[in-house]
């Protein structure tokens, strides 16, 4: 049989799974995982839907072969928001904001706005950069402002960034 | 599910052995390391799956920038990520960081790779342009050993490369940008992010004593592959930046270009363009930096 | 599919029947309860499903008042309001669930009917096409800065500003979220989005070839409504699904006319039609 194992830090827990080397990570996530909260959009790079962290960058996991994802690797999808305070604090944004409406682009672009914001301690919160973040995220119902909203909002979130980043070294449980 | 479910993935630990995987008929396979290009052309079925792949991604011999023998030296797996953030890079070939910068989104920088978007053989390789005027050279190793070729004569036409089947690009070589010049980038897409190019290009120029002393100017999506514009940078050569410069260096160029129409642009705004473009080249070569 | 139906449904029942709006849950629509009421068209979801709900919990309000008023108040009127009933003569107050209990064990659920009527005033000839052929019309205005520039005929909106009148907002989040989108969209018919036809296929058929703006392409967006509140129903909502998406490509069609002095007829407006208009000399 054509499948091997890897042992990846999947939100935070340690995950052991078998599949077919070339299988996309999508597919690894979604079927063999069951994690269905990154989704499946245009399955060639463009619109965003199916952005995971590895390692911390936000990457297509359509267009990963999870063979190439090696072992002790760090993996984030959306499942994993809710265990770091910037994760929930993302989610309550987007919620407060009405930033979903059909929702389908949503776990990408909170993955987007994830790594953006959690990713560097010299965050660019201006505008275009901020915009460019998200560039990789297709949105087709609510438009993009409401995903990274007003300048008081940028201000907040900049202010708990630093929960999040001490939440990160510690780990979620 | 995926087209891929019986492809076989070798994953080598170092360069040698991946050398030696891709000498033996027994382990070739085709290299994948972003993936950007390969993996949507494999699951759409443009190309057939193959029966083996060689995972490159990681390889630490592939993933550095660093000056040596006075040439910027730039690992074929840098993601487009590292480039645009990378000093070196941002010094010594600005225009290569710029266009690394609008590559896909945020995701496909942080996946795709110098040497995947040469590799890939595409006349719309955001890449190609800087890495033309910088003379680059590009590094090729197998188990018979290194050969540096220059990239014009390394990348042969549409999807045609100069490569062995069982070597691989490792590196390449830049000259790094003079002292008191300026390089720059422009491209033209359908959209701000997220784009093929209808036509790009890179420049890398210096004035001395009100003249040019250097000018290089490579465009793509222009032509089977992107291409350095020798006659216009020869006739650029010791002339002043004035009205008559620019009309002319415009004119000639989109008299040069022989580009197609397809679903992106027109054949016509593309030559046009092409001449445009050398036009805002020269005038940021003329602005004060 | 996303539109907030499922949040402003129940905040019109809440508000017509004045309780808060977690004491209102929101089924499925299903034909097995309800009439068919014919296929989701013409943005009327809010301004015909919101107006019958609304006028429904107002007659159910009615009815339990009546009750409260006769059980409770010895004939005195009653008036629900979020967790009481109140005697309007003594201002003495009932809570809700202590009406609503014994109401449901003696006369079992209360169960309100109701249908949506076209206002009189409207009326539409089908022979001679005369009339108003929908009870309401929402209103926008749009506008949009663009930049063209000089050297490759790009163009860029920088700033879109607009005006709405859907009748009464209902939710202004979820509203501005809806006019957002059309924006959006509407910038992507404008600019860049096109569906040609080559050998009997889609020629765009994938995201790759089918361009819709990104974040980078979509300007800063000034949304606000002027709400004037339809008169033909109680409600007073409007429709807001479809209008965002009309006016902003004619808007950048006539900034780019002002721009550059020509007039592209056609979407999308592009520098390839740009050119072709003004000749190579620019």
């Amino acid at each position: 049989m054509n499948k091997i194992v890897r042992t990846w830090k999947l939100n935070g827990e340690q995950r052991t799974v078998e599949f077919p080397p070339m299988r996309r990570l999508l597919d690894v996530l979604r079927d063999n995982l069951s994690l269905k909260g990154t989704k499946e959009g245009c399955s060639e790079g463009e619109c965003g839907a199916c952005t995971v962290l590895l390692n911390g960058k936000p990457v297509t996991s359509c267009l990963i072969a999870a063979g190439q994802v090696p072992d002790g690797a760090e993996l984030m999808t959306v499942e994993g928001l809710e265990h770091t305070e910037g994760g929930r604090l993302l989610q309550h944004q987007y919620i407060e904001k009405g930033a979903a409406q059909c929702g389908f682009c949503i776990p990408g672009m909170l993955m987007a706005s994830y790594a953006y914001l959690a990713g560097a301690d010299d965050v660019d919160l201006r505008e275009a950069a901020m915009r460019e973040a998200h560039a990789g995220n297709i949105c087709r119902c609510t438009g993009y402002e409401k995903n990274y909203g007003s300048r008081e909002r940028r201000r907040r979130t900049m202010a708990e960034r630093r929960e999040t980043r001490k939440n990160r070294t510690t780990g979620p449980r | 599910m995926s087209a891929l479910e019986q492809t076989e993935l070798l994953t080598p630990n170092t360069l040698d052995e991946a050398l030696r995987f891709l000498a033996d008929e027994n382990t070739r396979g085709t290299l994948l390391c972003g993936g950007t290009d390969l993996m949507v052309q494999w699951e759409a079925g443009v190309r057939p799956a193959p029966a083996r792949v060689i995972n490159i991604k990681g390889l630490t011999e592939l993933s550095e920038i660093k000056m040596e023998n006075g040439a910027l030296v730039i690992g074929a797996g840098v993601t487009h990520a590292a480039l645009r953030h990378s000093s070196l890079v941002i010094q010594c070939a600005p225009s290569l960081a710029e266009a690394a910068a609008t590559v896909g989104g945020a995701q496909i920088q942080a996946l795709g790779t110098i040497g995947g978007s040469i590799g890939n053989a595409s006349p719309a390789s955001d890449m190609a342009p800087s890495l033309l005027v910088a003379d680059a050279i590009a590094e090729l190793a197998s188990v018979r050993g290194i050969r540096k070729v220059p990239l014009p004569k390394f990348i042969l036409g549409y999807r045609k490369l100069d490569l062995a089947p069982d070597e691989l690009i490792v590196r390449f070589h830049l000259a790094p940008m003079p002292v008191g010049a300026k390089e720059n980038w422009h491209k033209l897409g359908p959209r701000a992010a997220q784009a093929i190019s209808k036509v790009m290009g890179s420049y890398r120029g210096k004035v001395e004593s009100g003249r040019i002393s250097l000018f290089a100017v490579a465009l793509g999506s222009v032509a089977p592959t992107a291409v350095r514009l020798p006659e216009i940078e020869q006739w650029l050569i010791g002339r002043a930046i004035d009205a008559e410069t620019l009309k002319g260096a415009e004119k000639r160029t989109s008299d040069i270009v022989k580009p197609i129409a397809d679903i992106r642009s027109t054949a016509e705004y593309r030559r046009w363009v092409s001449g445009r473009l050398v036009r805002g080249f020269l005038e940021h070569l003329a602005s004060p930096s | 599919m996303g539109q907030g139906t499922f949040t402003i449904m129940p905040q019109i029942v809440a508000d017509g029947l004045s309780v808060n709006m977690n004491r209102v849950r929101c089924p499925n629509p299903d034909t097995k309860f309800v009439p068919d009421s014919g296929p989701t068209v013409a943005s009327r979801t809010t301004m015909v499903v919101g107006s019958t709900l609304f006028d429904a919990a107002i007659k159910l309000k009615a009815q339990m008042e009546a009750y409260a008023s006769e059980a409770f108040f010895g004939g005195a009127p009653a008036e629900l309001n979020e967790h009481f009933f109140k005697n309007t003569y003594t201002n003495e107050t009932i809570p809700f669930e202590r009406v609503a209990d014994r109401l449901i064990k003696e006369k079992g659920p209360q169960r309100v009917y109701n249908q949506f009527k076209l206002p009189p005033q409207i009326r539409w000839d089908q022979r001679t096409f005369v009339g108003d052929s929908y009870p309401s019309y929402s209103w926008g205005c749009n506008v949009a800065e663009v930049e063209v520039n000089p050297l490759t005929l790009e163009i860029k909106v920088k700033k879109v500003t607009s005006f709405w009148d859907i009748g009464r907002v209902i939710n202004p989040v979820l509203a501005k979220g809806q006019i957002e989108g059309g924006l959006t969209q509407a910038l992507g018919f404008a600019l860049m989005e096109k569906m040609g036809i080559k050998d009997g296929l889609f020629d765009a058929s994938r995201m790759q070839t089918y361009v819709v703006p990104t974040a980078l392409d979509t300007p800063e967006m000034s949304i606000d409504f002027l709400e004037f509140p339809f008169t033909g129903t109680a409600l007073g909502a409007k429709g807001v699904g479809e209008v965002p998406i009309d006016g902003l490509a004619p808007a950048i069609a006539n900034a780019v006319e002002s721009a550059t002095g020509v007039r592209i007829n056609e979407l999308p407006i592009t520098p390839e039609k740009l050119l072709s208009k003004l000749g190579a000399v620019v």
